[in-house]
């Protein structure tokens, strides 16, 4: 095959990883609350801005921005659960956690929560583009026989493994991780096992938010600049990954991300560059029109 | 015309492994008022699902007024004339009582979004609707809480709630899911009155119920299912003699 | 006639414009015809999010649309205003439908992420079809109204014009609102499959008020194009939508006065908090949090809104005189 085919089907199979880790955190709410977080994607843009402080304010080593991001995330994912999920949550019982009602009310809760946050940061930076210095970039070529990449691009990619695996590890080991996913599969019956539903449902919040606050940390590196509004297109894009992924399978969310970033890609060879964003609504409309329950159907984890 | 309003042949309903329904037949005449008892899970919500086209059947057939139903559309079948409440409460709650009453009145008469654009073509049409509604409403005993959100209404008032709105369609077929379910003892009392009322009126009126006293007194017949089977179907007293409806509950209760 | 139909008719018509025409402000009367302008989005969006209960982030499909179908038809044709209300109004209504009947089975959030969708797509195209639209330059130099030789550019004939649309818009919600009509639609919201058995199309209803809100949104664009002169691409961002979501949440959802006063308190408020026009974003997020949070059937409930005007309205059918009391 030709070495620029190769190249776009590398670069779009990376981006596509960073989609399928922001999917993730989308997924495993959704699991647990049948709910979406429309705020997801300022998380991301948290992670990216939390890079950027810790690099051209605090000029802090790599390794030590990573504790900063994590931070970051988890905070962010606490102090939305707490603003827009928590207070429809007044029952704890099944028909009231999954009610149409507090779903739409927790979609425009943290839709706002997002817009605030996005406008804040927007006003605060004033809407720019924003450099990150240039010693912390992952942009040196890297030639893997035929096809050159980024290392920035393989360290999304190597990251996202990694914190997929982390992830897997955690829900399959931990504590934390089983009650995770005691809840998801059967909500009233954890429930009656004594699991603290709340301390769960923050939990998923949580180590959601910090995934997507660490795609948010490599794609600015491998990138080289934030914004103010670089988590909307990619909220959406992970949002349809996990609708293709049929919702909540987290091995399907991520195949569907890394799908989404080489369909694009792939595009891109054909169409202008502008118009590969397109692709990612295609597929999602065409998705939920003609294959609402998902490209994936996965079983459990 | 035969004398049966609804005629089910060999119906039957599967869920993944589960038959729901397995091949039942019975028959509704014209004017009857018949019991559909059946220990829990025996099949009897899911027959009412696939009478009133809200399930498709895995097999068989559902004939109202003669002709073939089954397979056809909920709302198609709602037009011909059958209407049902539902056994966990499906009142729409964020509307008022006057409201969720009219829906049905507006199922019955129709609604277009041209003839609410322009005045003077609905006017007709719109008194129709309201007159239905505000009968059903009396009829009920609910003109006093019209404006009251439905999802404030006690328990009992939210029962009468969803027969009242099944009437406004103007059925000629009536398929109530246990309405005496949470019901104190004068409440069933009175129920159990407007439910003969209303047949007596000329509608026919499948009834499932928990409550055997009241089944027993007020129904004209009783067909009883069990794992999907029927396995009775008679007058009320032969019904309670049966051995096999014993073993059924029995069964159930052991 | 009824009483509030009266009341609106002066207050639009006779009072607001006299008001403007002593003050002698221009930009009161620009702010008051960008009040009408956004009642009509309200309004519009209010069926849908409200009355049928499809939360919906395209408003700045539809209204951009009609926008940008203005400025070309009468930067490339020379059309009149009249003509392009009709054109745009009804290829939205026509592309509403289409889009509606295939939208309308998604449960609601998956509706309200392909209504994103459907923004985003819409501002990418907009920015990226240079040929047609002009990319990210926008469109200037569009004319104000003018019907044959009767210039309407001035401040009064702007205002007449959107007070006319914004009322016949009003009028048209209302009677789908306060009708049977909307006692299906709202059925049809509360719980499709229970409508369906009660005789309704749930799916078509919802598909109507679909087409219906479409139209609506373009004609605003229209009157938008018209009377601000130059559209761009930012004028039809995501956040927009948001905007006309947030007035309708803050009024009530389903009452169409209070969509209206939600538009009204939206642009008013901003504009006395001068010179934080860059904070507009941020307090109409956090208005909506506030909103969602504290207030979560807006300032005028539907029951209320509804009880009230079925009180108001005249004999028979809907009004409350139908009902034998
Ligand atoms: N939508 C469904 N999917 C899968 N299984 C179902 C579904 N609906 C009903 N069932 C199963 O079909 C069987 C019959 O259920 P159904 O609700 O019809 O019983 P029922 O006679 O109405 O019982 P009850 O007296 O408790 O209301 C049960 O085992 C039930 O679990
Ligand atoms: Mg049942």
């Amino acid at each position: 095959m030709d070495a620029f085919i190769l190249n776009q089907l590398a670069i779009g199979a990376s981006v596509g990883m960073t989609y399928a880790v922001v999917a993730i955190g989308f997924t495993l709410i959704y699991r647990v609350l049948t709910a979406v977080n429309f705020a997801h994607g300022e998380v991301y843009t948290l992670g990216a801005f939390a890079t950027l402080i810790g690099a051209a304010t605090f000029k802090l080593p790599l390794w030590a921005v990573v504790p900063l991001v994590v931070a970051t995330g988890a905070l962010a994912g606490w102090g939305i659960e707490r603003a827009a999920f928590r207070p429809f949550r007044r029952y704890a019982d099944e028909a009231s956690l999954k009610s149409r009602a507090v779903r739409e009310a927790t979609l425009l809760s943290s839709l706002a929560l997002g817009i605030v946050a996005r406008e804040a940061l927007d006003i605060a930076f004033k809407g720019e583009w924003l450099a990150i210095p240039q010693d912390y970039l992952l942009n040196q070529p890297v030639r893997l026989g035929p096809v050159g990449v980024s290392s920035g691009e393989l360290v999304i990619g190597g990251a996202s493994l990694a914190l997929l695996a982390a992830l897997q590890w955690m829900l399959m080991r931990t504590r934390t991780g089983v009650a995770i996913r005691a809840v998801a599969a059967n909500l009233v019956g954890a429930q009656l096992s004594g699991i603290d539903i709340n301390r769960v449902v923050v939990a998923v919040f949580a180590v959601g938010s910090v995934l997507g606050a660490l795609a948010g940390m490599v794609v600015s590196l491998a990138y080289g600049s934030v914004q103010s509004y670089m988590g909307l297109t990619v909220v959406i894009k992970a949002f349809v990954a996990m609708v293709i992924g049929g919702l909540t399978s987290l091995p399907g969310a991520v195949a569907a991300g890394v799908l989404i970033g080489v369909a694009e890609s792939v595009a891109g060879i054909f169409v202008p560059s502008a118009w590969t964003e397109m692709v990612a609504y295609v597929l999602l409309i065409f998705t939920l029109l003609f294959m609402p329950r998902g490209l994936f159907r996965w079983g459990g984890a | 015309m035969s004398a049966a309003l609804l005629e089910v042949r060999g119906l039957s309903r599967r869920f993944a492994g589960l038959l729901a329904v397995d091949e039942v037949s019975f028959e509704v005449r014209r004017g009857e008022l018949v019991g559909l008892i059946g220990p829990n899970g025996a099949g009897k919500t899911t027959l009412f699902n696939v009478i009133a086209g809200q399930m498709p059947p895995s097999a068989g057939e559902v004939r109202f007024a003669g002709e073939r139903i089954d397979g056809r559309e909920a709302g198609e079948i709602a037009r011909r004339g059958i209407s049902r409440t539902y056994q966990n409460l499906r009142v729409f709650p964020d509307i008022s009582v006057f409201d969720n009453v009219s829906a049905g009145a507006a199922g019955r008469h129709g609604v277009s979004l041209w003839r609410a654009l322009l005045p003077g073509l609905d006017r007709a049409r719109s008194a129709a609707i309201a007159a239905a509604t505000v009968g059903a409403l009396e009829r009920f005993g609910l003109t006093a809480q019209a404006d009251a959100l439905a999802g404030n209404l006690a328990y009992g008032q939210k029962k009468m709630l969803e027969i009242a709105r099944a009437m406004a369609l103007g059925p000629s077929l009536l398929l109530l899911d246990e309405p005496a379910a949470g019901l104190n003892t004068a409440e069933t009392l009175a129920l159990a009155d407007l439910v003969r009322a209303l047949c007596r009126e000329g509608l026919t009126i499948v009834l499932v119920e928990h409550d055997m006293p009241m089944v027993m007194r007020i129904c004209d017949r009783i067909v009883v299912l069990d794992s999907g089977r029927l396995i009775a179907d008679g007058a009320p007293p032969a019904v309670r003699a049966d051995p096999a409806v014993r073993a059924a509950y029995l069964g159930d209760a052991a | 006639m009824p009483r509030p139909a009266v009341v609106l008719l002066a207050l639009l018509l006779v009072v607001v414009p006299a008001l403007l025409w002593l003050a002698g402000n221009p930009y009161a009367a620009r702010l008051a015809q960008l009040v009408l302008l956004t009642v009509i989005l309200a309004v519009a969006l209010n069926l849908l999010t409200g009355t049928a209960g499809m939360l919906a982030l395209d408003t700045v499909v539809y209204f951009g649309f009609g926008a940008y179908a203005a400025a070309l038809l009468s930067l490339n044709y020379g059309t009149s205003f009249l003509v392009e209300l009709v054109l745009a109004g009804a290829a939205a209504a026509l592309a509403g439908w289409c889009v509606g009947v295939a939208l309308v089975r998604l449960a609601s959030i998956f509706f309200a992420v392909a209504t994103m969708g459907l923004a985003i797509s819409f501002h990418a195209t907009v920015l990226n079809w240079g040929e047609l639209t002009r990319g990210p330059m926008g469109v200037r130099g569009i004319p104000g109204f003018r019907i044959g030789e009767w210039n309407l550019e001035g401040w009064a004939g702007t205002y007449y014009v959107t007070a006319l649309v914004c009322l016949a818009c009003v009028w048209v919600a209302h009677r789908l609102t306060h009708s049977f009509y909307g006692n299906a639609v709202r059925a049809a919201r509360e719980d499709e499959e229970v409508a369906r058995a009660l005789g309704l199309a749930p799916r078509r209803l919802k598909a109507q008020v679909y087409a219906v809100h479409a139209a609506m949104m373009a004609v605003a664009g229209v009157l938008y194009a018209h009377s601000n002169r130059f559209i761009g691409p930012d004028n039809f961002v995501l956040l927009e939508s948001a905007l006309v979501l947030t007035a309708v949440v803050v009024g009530g959802l389903g009452s169409v006065a209070g969509a209206a006063l939600g538009a009204a308190i939206l642009v008013l408020v901003p504009e006395a908090l001068r010179g934080v026009g860059h904070l507009r974003g941020l307090a109409f997020g956090a208005i909506l949090f506030a909103s969602i949070l504290l207030l979560p059937r807006g300032l005028l409930s539907e029951v209320r809104t509804l009880a009230w005007m079925r009180r108001a309205l005249a004999a028979g059918g809907w009004g409350r005189a139908g009902r034998r009391r």
